[in-house]
Order: structure tokens, then sequence, then C-alpha cells
């Protein structure tokens, strides 16, 4: 497998738009010519080079392409949108749409990344090791379709409305999640969260599956006030069997009764508070999910407090 | 000689009271009739405490300086910043923010109103899920239950159950306040729900358990719990049952809906229930959002007609973007991506948070805004206007999107031109530099 790497110089505050980081795009093209591609930032536009080191072996075809990010690119927004195939490695933190209506292919972010994690994605893998941000597998505002098929794994927490408008494919959280996760979820989608998972699971999910691990706050969820299903043990999801019992409830009615019962699967030994009497949990400090210090622009954020100087 | 002009619209809230009367004398307004206290005070001290005009920070001092200077030096603040962020706009007339479009295409900014911080969640979720909306005339006419969720009239919209939903007799509704119902839906018991046949006082920041559970009751489901948001299930499925008494039903809901935890999400569910109200039992139902200034529904109109979206708009890439949480004020503040920013019509210094403050501390801030406010200490170009509605004319749009033209009442004071004029002549100065530059 052919590998070119992109070493970041130097931290803008202003975000890069570098949807053109992609094998796709990448391939055919000499180094002299990957340096040259226009990145834009603000309303400006710059080369790869000016914000890049690059080197590597480039190819012609794009599957056969690597492209390693090697260092911290928290200010770099759209890479690998819409990539149809090859491989993008992030060493480091990234910004918002990583992987964004990706169809194909493989990313892995080695730290955090920011908000719409593999928006409207299609297919292919995105695997985040750090923490992710809001919306994850989620839709832009005004759109109807969220992530539609593919594999999003997230090793740390996730924000909130994790798969908003899902409509297919697998998100696996191995940490909490925020409020909302599979809001208006409409299709054959599942989410499984390894911790806990804030309020409003499921809400106004019409199809489609979530487990959580944790615990469920029904604080403010609308979830329990109908049936209340069976115990199911050992549920088979996304192609795994998660061992242990689980209550199987109502996500929500949906836009339409005839839509399909999305559900909600909530482990039996943290849940005794959603049956029916059960006492409706308050909140407490260590219940919120992602620890939000670790977001990648407040760290620039808080070097530049640092260094501080008046005004200009 | 004291003279009363009347049929003066009041630029406060999003009720535009167009029966105003101001008395004038001698350039200066010394009184006014039929207005609530707020609308009083708004013509009362528009003439005080105006910031002068036009100032430049020179070593850390606002100077005084000529009109030609600060207007080249706010286009050359523009047009050298990376990033510009136009803010505002809600406190101003719908055609200062066509200009302010035109502005913002022409330097490849954001342009985004005072929505971002209030009603937006509003905007996104009728996005998502459409809504049925009506005018004011129709619930003063049509309306016997009104729902107040989240908002307190009483001290916000003075003027609102009186003119358009509670008091007055309408065509259907000949008895005025006898032949309707108010239930109000809030945590605290405030002098909105003193007035209210029913006050639902739900504990805080379960709105959406307690609409839902309204659905889930609509949907046949039962409730399985035995108290629901503070609320004991039995007194739901009354409020439901009185709820279902009635024919045409309007839900006006503000900040307590829109501003705490789940945000769109609380008003995605609302239009849910007015949906299933209409769809199940027959009630008309509709729902309107009750917007805080003047014109902030026009701001999102006005922007939405020129360039495609209501607020939030990123003309970076030279045509516009919309996405929330990305294009969106507080969040390129939060994120210090602005290099400059332009505020109009809106008083950040006291809706933002620390942190979008100390970054506008950072840029260049041109600021137009009447009087002084907090923000003049960060600013680095000040305009003082004419207030529109009072010194110049405008057109608004009232909360429900009925667009009212605003009237002039007194002259403004020298040198202080309307929005529209200096937003035109720094939008004049910016093409010219552009063109330079190209």
């Amino acid at each position: 497998m052919n590998e070119i790497v992109l070493k970041p110089k130097d931290h803008t505050r202003i975000s890069l738009e570098a949807e053109v980081i992609t094998p796709d795009s990448f391939a055919g093209k000499s180094l002299d010519e990957i340096e040259n591609m226009m990145l834009y930032q603000g309303n400006r536009s710059v080369r790869l080079k000016e914000r890049f080191d690059v080197s590597g072996s480039p190819c012609d075809t794009a599957a056969d392409l690597r492209i390693i990010i090697d260092g911290d690119a928290p200010r770099t927004k759209r890479v690998g949108e819409k990539m149809s195939c090859g491989e993008i490695v992030v060493r480091g933190n990234i910004d918002m749409h990583v992987g964004a209506e990706m169809t194909g292919g493989k990313i892995t972010v080695e730290g955090n990344a920011d908000n719409f994690v593999g928006r409207e994605m299609v297919g292919g893998l995105i695997h985040i090791k750090g923490n992710a941000l809001d919306y994850v597998g989620g839709t832009a505002r005004g759109k109807m379709e969220g992530m539609r098929g593919g594999e999003i794994i997230v090793d740390g927490d996730a924000g909130d409305h994790v798969g908003n408008f899902m409509y297919g494919g697998v998100i696996k959280i191995r940490g909490n999640v925020g409020q909302s996760a599979g809001q208006h979820m409409r299709g054959k989608g599942t989410i499984i969260i390894g911790g806990n998972s804030w309020s409003r699971v499921g809400c106004e999910a019409a199809d489609g599956t979530i487990l959580v691990k944790g615990k469920v706050h029904l604080s403010t969820a609308s979830l329990g006030y109908g049936c209340i299903g069976q115990v199911v043990k050992d549920p088979e999801l996304g192609g795994d069997v998660i061992e242990g019992e689980f209550y199987e409830l109502r996500a929500d009615m949906g836009y339409e009764p005839k839509c399909g019962i999305a559900k909600v699967y909530a482990s039996v030994g943290l849940n005794e508070h959603i049956l029916p009497g059960g006492r409706t949990s308050v909140p407490r400090k260590g219940d919120m999910p992602v620890n939000r210090d670790m977001l990648p622009y407040l760290k620039i954020y808080h070097e530049e407090m640092i260094v501080k100087g008046g005004k200009k | 000689m004291i003279e009363e002009k009347e049929n003066i619209v009041c630029p406060f809230c999003g009720c535009l009271c167009d029966d105003g009367v101001v008395k004038v004398e001698d350039n200066k307004i010394v009184g006014t009739r039929n207005l609530c206290r707020i609308g009083h005070k708004k013509f009362e001290s528009a003439q005080h405490g105006r910031a002068e005009s036009p100032r430049i920070r020179k070593n850390g001092e606002l100077v005084p300086v000529t009109l030609e200077e600060a207007f080249d030096k706010a286009a050359e603040i523009l047009v050298n910043a990376e990033r510009p962020l136009f803010y505002g706009w809600s406190a101003t007339c719908a055609e200062a923010t066509q200009v302010g479009c035109e502005l913002t295409e022409a330097c490849r900014g954001i342009i985004d109103c005072t929505a971002t911080i209030c009603h937006a969640p509003s905007i996104e979720a009728i996005q998502d899920q459409g809504a049925p909306l009506s005018t004011l005339g129709e619930v003063m006419n049509r309306a016997d239950l009104i729902l107040y969720w989240g908002c307190n009239p009483m001290h916000a919209h003075p003027r609102h159950m009186s003119r358009y939903s509670v008091y007055p007799r309408g065509f259907f509704r000949k008895r005025g306040r006898k032949s309707r119902t108010i239930m109000v839906f809030d945590p605290r018991r405030t002098d909105t729900a003193k007035l209210a046949d029913l006050h639902v006082q739900i504990s805080p920041a379960s709105d959406h358990m307690l609409v839902h559970t309204f659905r889930e009751i609509l949907n046949s489901y039962d409730v399985t719990h035995e108290t629901v948001a503070g609320i004991p299930a039995d007194a739901i499925r009354e409020t439901m049952e009185a709820m279902a008494q009635h024919q045409w039903c309007i839900l006006f809901f503000g900040m307590g809906l829109t501003q705490q935890m789940g945000k769109d999400r609380n008003i995605d569910v609302a239009i849910q229930l007015m949906h299933e109200l209409n769809k199940y039992i027959g009630i008309r139902t509709t729902l309107m959002p009750m917007r805080g200034h003047f014109n902030v529904a026009g701001a999102n109109i006005t922007i939405c007609s020129e360039t495609g979206y209501p607020f939030a708009v990123d003309f970076s890439r030279g045509y516009p973007r919309y996405l929330p949480g990305e294009t969106s004020a507080m969040d390129v503040l939060y994120r210090g991506e602005v290099d400059a920013m332009l505020n109009i019509g809106a008083n950040p210094g006291t809706s933002f948070s620390n942190r979008a403050l100390s970054h506008m501390a950072k840029i260049p801030l041109i600021n137009i805004e009447p009087h002084n406010q907090q923000l003049l200490q960060i600013s680095d170009v000040v305009f003082s206007p004419a207030m529109v509605g009072i010194e110049c004319e405008g057109t608004a749009y009232r909360m429900d999107n009925v667009p009212i033209k605003l009237r002039k009442v007194v002259e403004p004071p020298e040198n202080r031109l309307p929005d529209v004029v200096i937003l035109t002549e720094i939008l004049k100065r910016v093409k010219e530099l552009k063109g330079k530059g190209a």
C-alpha cells in the first residue's frame, strides 16, 4: 500500500476546509500536484503545501493509497469527505465533518474528533480512538437522511445526538453518550452504547435499535412510560452477540404509528428505575458523559489564553 | 405646544402594538398613551444616554472622528478580515438586513441574527417537522384554548394578552376572556400563571417528558408511572381531557422551552403534539413562538428571502451555506474563528458567554448602536444611528410574521444616520476596496 504523509505545519485559528484530502482526489497525482491542491480557509484559499509538509509515494489507484496526517490537525475540517476507497490515518485530533458522506474505505483518528463524524455516510469504516463530539453519524440541518450504512466506532465518549436521522449502518460507542442518542432514527440502523446514556434515548425514533449497556437516564427520557417489554438475554445486534440481560423497551411512537417501532435495550442490572413505580433518577455530577475539556479546540483556546496579550 | 402623534407602532417586543400615541414637544418625546410600561420606557428614554457618533479607538481611547473616516475604517477592517461575522439585525429594520446580506456576501463572511441565542431551536424544529402556524388575528377571533408554555407574557410581552390572545372579543369568541380557557405550563408561579385557569407547575427541565406523556395518552398508551415531571399521572390525564373539550387551541412558547436541555427537541415534540391533537381529536391547533425583539422575526425572514437560510449563513466560499453548530455566531466565537465583527441592533454584552466576549475583545469590532451599552468598551469603530421606529422609518415583522411599517416620531439628532445609510456607505467602500485588490 502506498503512503502519502501530510505533516501539519502550524495551527491556525480559522479552520481549513480540506475536502480534497481523500485518496480519491490524491490518486493519479504527483507529489507536486498534490502540494498545489487548494484548501479553503475563511474567505481565502491556500495551497496544501502552505499548511502541510507533503512526502511519500503517490499512486494511480485510490484503493491502494493510504493518507497519513502525521500530527494534530484540530482545525482541519472535512477530511475524507465523500471518499470511496483507500485509507486515511490521523495521528492526532481532527476537526468537524471527518468522513462526511463517505461511501467506502477506512478512516482512523488516533485523537479526538469534533462534531459531525461520518455525517450522512453510506459505507466504509470510521474508527475514533479518542472522544467524538455531537452528531456522530448524524445529518446536516434540514436534511432528513443521516447515516445510511457503514460503521463508526468511537473508543471514548460521544456527545449529543448520536445517530441523528439514522437510516442504517452501525455505530458503536464504547464510552458514554450525551442526550438524544438515536433521535429520529428512521431505518434499520443500530447504535450500541457501552457506557451510560444521558436522557431521551431514541426520542421520536420510528425504527432501528439502540442498546445501552450502562444506565439509561430516565430523568428526562420518554422511555418507560409506555410498555415495559420482556427481558432479553444475549441479543444479537450489529453482527455481534451482546452478553447480558436487557429490558426491551419501545423507544418512541415515531412520526406515525405505522412507521414501525424503534427498540431500546437497557441493561437489567443498572436500570431498575425504568420499571413502573420506579423513582425517576436525579442526575448527579458524575453522570455527565463527555469530559468537555477534551475538546480539541478548547486546547487551542487555552493556549492562547496563557499567552494573553491585550487588544491586538 | 404638545403634539400628539397617533397610531405609532411600538418598536420594543414582537407584539408590535400599532395603536400607540406619543406626545412630542419641540422634537422631545414627553409622554405616551396606550402603550405598556416597557413600550413607554422605550420612547421616553430613547433620547437619553445616546452614544456619541462616530468614534474610532485610537491608543485605547474612543475618539470622535468624521463620518467619512469611520466609514473608511469600518470598510478597511471588513475587507482585511478572513472570517468576518455580521451579528444582530433584530432591533433594526428589514431594509437594513437586506443591505447587511449584500455586505456579508461582498465580504464573504457569516451573517447571524439574535435568534441564534433565542428562538433558533424553534426554527430548526420547524425545518424538521413543519409547523401549523396562524396569525394573531386568527387567535383573537377563534382561539378558545390558550396554552402559554415556558413564557411569561405578563412581564415580557405585557399587551400580548390584552390585544391578541386572552381578553379581546373576537368574531367567534364574543365574550372575550369568558370564552377562553388559559393554561400555563411553568415551573414558577409567574404573574401569567396567576391569571390562568390552570397552572401546571412542572419540575424544571422536564417539559419534553410532559409533552411526550400527553402524546402517549393521545396514542392510547398508558402512563405507567405515578408522577411525571412532578405532576401526578391522574392530573395529566385530566388536563388532556380538559384540553380535548375545546375547538381551537394555540400554543405560545418561549425561552422556557427553547433554551433548556434538548432545545429544538422540545419544540419538535411539541409540534408532534399539535399534529396529533389536530389529527385524533379534531381540535384546530396551531403554535407560535413568542419572539422577543421587535424585528427578530423580520431578521429571520429577510435573511431567508435573501440567502435561502434563516440564520447562521456562511458566505466564506462565495455561496450561502448553513449549519448551526458550525456557522452560528456563538460557535465561531467560541472557537475563536472570527477575526472581525460587526454588531448592529443587538447587545451581545449582556447575552453572550464570557468566552465569546473575551474573543470579541481581541478582534476589531464595529458597533452600530444608538445608546451607550456594555459593548462600547471593547468596540473599535462606533456608529450611533437613528433609532428605527422612533427617528426613522422601516419595516418590521410581528411575531406571527406579519410585516408592519414603523413610523418616524421625532427628528434624529445631528450626525445620526439610519442603519440602512450607514450599511450602504460601508458596502460602497467595501466594493471599491475589493475592486482595487482585484
